[in-house]
């Protein structure tokens, strides 16, 4: 359900650093290397490039929590973060909105979100990788993030309340000057299953065969199928909603207009 | 009698005397008796002495000794000495099947089965003991025949074994389950018998009694969740709290039989022993057996493994236990037995396999320092297990970010293991290292320095298709996110002509990892798409050809990505792909992009539908030529079915390419619905209520725009 973020691994933009003495962004690389949809994780590392106080740009590891209502809520429950820092955040998103009145109640516990167009997150830093921690920045606050699976941007407000309020972080996938999307791939491997024996309880005569391929089923298109089924029961339902209406119109049941007596029971002559 | 040549020293001539007494017909019954004692005091215990004898043909003249006596039984005029004869003998053999697999193999050879099993009836209590115990001895060994339970006579044997009074000949029982019992068939046949019951009211017995038990009812219940239910039945009382109960006994080896057996339930049937209790009980049994300094605590490791490999609340439960600091001192502790830091590697990695906290916690430790230097310990097995740890801890996303695993001290030994003699330390070593080279920093060319990939492509070129797949997904991963010269590097060390060969290679797992190492190849900077078009294209090519006639799907979606970034360069790279998904123009056949988008593999349909995305991009100058192409081949058409697909990122994918290819999907789909229901109620002269239902025409009709009604289409909008 998040592959296009599984897929999407370099992201490029800015982090309004503005306060009120000074107007100021970074540019921002951010690199996404890895996922759990399992357990709701996902890591990569975040490069600031015309940092001031650095010479070089600064990259931080982050580790994030995909708010999949399973793993993780829209509360964050840490970081200095109350419920309240929470939804004043969220609600910056615009494809928040919809989710609002739910995440009040119970932080979007009861939400399901598997196939919901936005992905919301919260990344935080972890260490530098490539600066002591002598550089003069923070990893102190985290970031809410919210990721959009139909373009692929990023956009993100980095909470920290010693730093100036809803710096903004906007970023959008790259693709290093081709036209079109590319990706690569990597894979760590597990350790293999121990061999376990299993042996059918039932052997097979001498000189059958199992069959190589299962048979395949197509789907009949006529007959009692799925579909004709389906339209079947629309068409009724629209003719009964219809004789409803045509009723509230006319004031008479549609027995009437046909011109049968109604009122008066079966009426059978006994 | 050898007198003629001096002897070099003092013991062959006795050993050889020996042999002589006992073979010569002229020996008294009593003297061939002292000789026998004589000759069971030299060999118990010492592997030597039973080598030296069996080579001087000892065993089977002590098993004529036993076949004599046997038959003279009862009748014969030594009567006095009779008896302790048999019981010498059937100890002596027992004495050299203990242990070792050439005893074992001579004493089958020269008969002596037959004869011991004839002991088991006999009205003397001791023969029956020495005769039960040798059985057992040659039981434990893997060479022993296997007992047929589905003879019924057989079945009724071993049930008279298990009901005997005496505790040797019970163990016999258990041991010839413990031994031959392999099948699920065996299984239910021996609970059908009733033998779970005869061995739970054994749990009771003697301490042999007690562990032969116990390894017989692990033997019966193992995998087999039907068997372990009837465990769990009333009727057998409180069989299970029996068992639990056995985990805190005075003997070590009853406590790690009793664990082993509540491990084969856990481990079949989920359902029981869930509560955290016993959970940690378990482990920390298990850790405490470690301690032991003998065999039960070179065998603790591998059922601690067994007991937490693949569940993650275990190895939750075991990390709260502090079970990474355990391990690790015990390894700090050193100079072990091969048998047990396997153990303990294996355990710890499975304990790493999953848990982030568990590697951290590893890390952290001086351990990982030994790890390394295990890499080359002498033992193939501790290597091995060495290089499955090190897999599992480098599978932190978090650990490979920061370089911690790409430095020499790792690298250059887990590069030397890759030339190892055993091909299971090799193909360890090949998981350790497709692991480490993910690597997110720039160090990969490390890697290459320390002449890894010459070896990996070397490996790729195995006999072996496990070693091959192993050595293309650490190049695969190798080639994930390198820089343009390391890129370079290794693909003239692979050459064209190999990467195509590894493309159709006879096993569809290489070829899904080969496809995979292409992809990545590709990816990066658009100079590197040129690679694909090597050797004429050929590399091209042949890809194209898998996609036609592969059937493994995650060949499938490879080939498809592949595709899909060749398509993201420039145009003439575009038109080579439209060349390999059309590749005979006018042909009518249906092409292999229809069959793909219409996979029930929602990640088949999504690198299809990337591929078309990058194919139909709006600004590129041939764009158009492109759609027409795709539109006449049917797929605009399948794209359109798609719109509503039900994994979200094919629908947002398609829906993007749909409206590349200038098709506005929605506004058709609206003027359809509105046009035919309009047209049907009019038909039907209702014309007043044309409004009402058009306005109801449900929000989604994609019948009206799907391929049934293709003329429909044509009617109302054209092309």
């Amino acid at each position: 359900m998040f592959s296009s973020i599984s897929l999407l691994q370099g992201f490029s933009g800015t982090q309004n650093v503005s306060s009120q003495q000074k107007d100021e962004a970074w540019r921002v690389n951010v690199q996404i290397q890895g996922i759990d949809h399992y357990h709701g994780y996902l890591c990569g590392t975040m490069e600031a490039l015309n940092v001031p106080m650095a010479d070089t740009p600064v990259v931080t590891f982050w580790e994030g929590e995909i708010v999949d209502t399973k793993n993780y809520t829209f509360f964050t429950g840490k970081w200095g973060a109350t419920t309240e820092d929470d939804i004043k955040h969220w609600t910056k998103f615009p494809s928040f909105s919809p989710l609002l009145s739910q995440v009040k109640v119970d932080g979007g516990k009861t939400l399901d979100l598997s196939n919901y167009p936005h992905i919301f997150m919260r990344w935080k830093e972890q260490y530098f990788v490539n600066v002591g921690t002598d550089c003069g920045l923070t990893i102190a606050g985290f970031y809410y993030v919210c990721f959009s699976c139909s373009d692929g941007s990023i956009n993100g407000f980095y909470y920290d309340p010693n730093s100036s309020p809803f710096q903004k972080l906007k970023l959008k996938s790259t693709n290093d000057g081709r036209s079109g999307f590319s990706f690569s791939s990597y894979e760590l491997q597990k350790t293999q299953k121990r061999a376990s024996f299993k042996i059918q309880a039932a052997k097979l005569p001498a000189g059958m065969e199992l069959p190589k391929q299962q048979p395949k089923f197509n789907a009949p298109f006529l007959g009692f199928t799925k579909t004709a089924e389906i339209w079947n029961s629309r068409a009724c339902m629209i003719g009964l909603i219809g004789t409803f209406i045509v009723e509230l119109i006319l004031n008479k049941g549609i027995l009437q207009i046909i011109g049968v007596d109604v009122g008066k029971g079966l009426d059978i002559p006994l | 009698m050898p007198t003629s040549a001096p002897p070099p020293s003092n013991y062959p001539t006795r050993s050889e005397d020996l042999i002589g007494r006992i073979n010569s017909v002229h020996t008294p019954y009593e003297a061939k008796l002292k000789a026998l004692r004589e000759l069971k005091n030299q060999i118990i215990g010492n592997r030597t002495k039973k080598l030296a004898f069996l080579k001087l043909g000892a065993v089977p003249s002590v098993i004529s000794i036993l076949s004599s006596a046997v038959a003279e039984n009862g009748g014969g005029s030594n009567l006095e000495f009779n008896e302790p004869v048999i019981i010498q003998s059937a100890a002596v053999i027992g004495s050299f099947a203990c242990g070792l697999d050439a005893g074992v193999k001579a004493v089958l050879d020269a008969g002596a089965f037959p004869l011991l099993f004839g002991l088991i009836s006999h009205p003397n209590e001791k023969v029956v003991d020495a005769g039960a115990r040798s059985l057992k001895m040659i039981y434990q060994s893997k060479l022993a025949p296997k007992y047929d339970f589905l003879l019924e006579e057989n079945m009724d044997f071993l049930l008279s074994l298990l009901n005997s009074k005496n505790e040797n000949v019970t163990g016999l029982g258990g041991s010839i389950i413990t031994h031959s019992c392999n099948t699920s068939m065996e299984q239910e046949k021996l609970s059908e018998a009733g033998v779970i019951k005869m061995l739970i009211s054994l749990l009771g017995g003697s301490l042999i009694q007690r562990d032969a038990s116990l390894e017989s009812l692990g033997a019966i219940i193992k995998e087999n969740p039907g068997v372990i239910s009837k465990f769990m039945r009333p009727e057998n009382g409180r069989a299970l709290n029996v068992v639990t109960e056995l985990i805190k006994d005075r003997y070590p080896r009853t406590r790690l039989l009793a664990c082993m057996c509540l491990i084969l339930i856990r481990n079949t049937s989920t359902c029981y022993l869930q509560d955290a209790g016993i959970k940690t009980k378990l482990i920390l049994i298990l850790l405490e057996l470690i301690d032991d300094p003998g065999q039960v605590g070179d065998e603790a490791p591998f059922a601690l493994s067994s007991l937490i490999a693949e569940k993650e609340d275990m190895q939750k439960i075991a990390f709260d236990s502090n079970i990474v600091d355990k391990l690790c001192n015990h390894l700090e502790k050193g100079s072990f037995q091969a048998k047990r830091l396997q153990g303990i590697f294996l355990a710890l990695a499975d304990l790493c396999s999953k848990l982030e906290c568990c590697r951290d916690r590893f890390l952290s430790l001086k351990a990982f320092n030994i790890l390394t230097d295990v890499l080359t310990h002498d033992s193939p097995e501790v290597r091995a297990a060495a290089c499955i740890c090190l897999k599992n801890i480098s599978r932190s996303v978090k650990n490979l970010s920061a370089g911690h695993f790409m430095n020499e001290a790792v690298i250059i030994p887990l590069v030397q293991l890759l030339h190892d003699t055993c091909t299971s330390v090799q193909i360890a070593a090949l998981g350790a290292i497709s692991n480490i080279v993910v690597d997110f920093t720039a160090h990969k060319s490390k890697f290459i320095h320390c002449g890894g990939v010459k070896q990996l492509v070397q490996l790729a070129k195995s006999m072996d298709s496990t070693i091959r797949v192993n050595a293309v997904w650490a190049l695969k991963n190798l080639m994930f996110l390198v820089n343009s010269t390391c890129k370079e590097e290794i693909f003239l060390e692979l050459s064209p002509s190999m990467l195509i060969s590894l493309v159709c290679d006879p096993e569809t797992s290489v070829q899904e990892q080969a496809l995979a190492l292409v992809r990545n190849l590709i990816d990066g900077s658009i100079d590197s798409v040129e690679y694909v078009f090597a050797e004429d294209g050929l590399l091209l090519n042949a890809i194209g050809r898998q996609l036609q006639s592969a059937s493994k799907v995650e060949v499938l979606i490879q080939g498809m990505y592949v595709l899909s970034n060749v398509a993201s360069g420039n145009e003439f790279h575009k038109e080579a792909v439209m060349n390999q998904l059309f590749p005979q123009a006018g042909s009518d056949t249906q092409t292999i992009l229809i069959k793909f988008l219409q996979s029930t593999d929602s990640r088949l349909r999504t690198a299809s539908v990337w591929a078309l995305v990058n194919l139909t991009l709006t600004n590129s100058p041939d764009a158009n030529a492109r759609v027409m192409k795709l539109q006449s081949a049917g797929i605009v058409c399948q794209l359109k079915n798609m719109v509503n697909d039900p994994c979200q990122d094919v629908k947002l994918r398609a829906r993007m390419a749909l409206g590349q290819s200038g098709e506005h999907i929605r506004t058709w789909d609206a003027f359809i619905k509105v046009s035919i229901f309009s047209l049907l109620l009019v038909e039907m002269e209702i014309v007043k209520f044309a409004f009402i239902f058009s306005v109801s025409s449900m929000y989604q009709f994609p019948f009206f725009v799907s391929c049934p009604v293709p003329w429909l289409q044509h009617v109302v909008v054209g092309d």
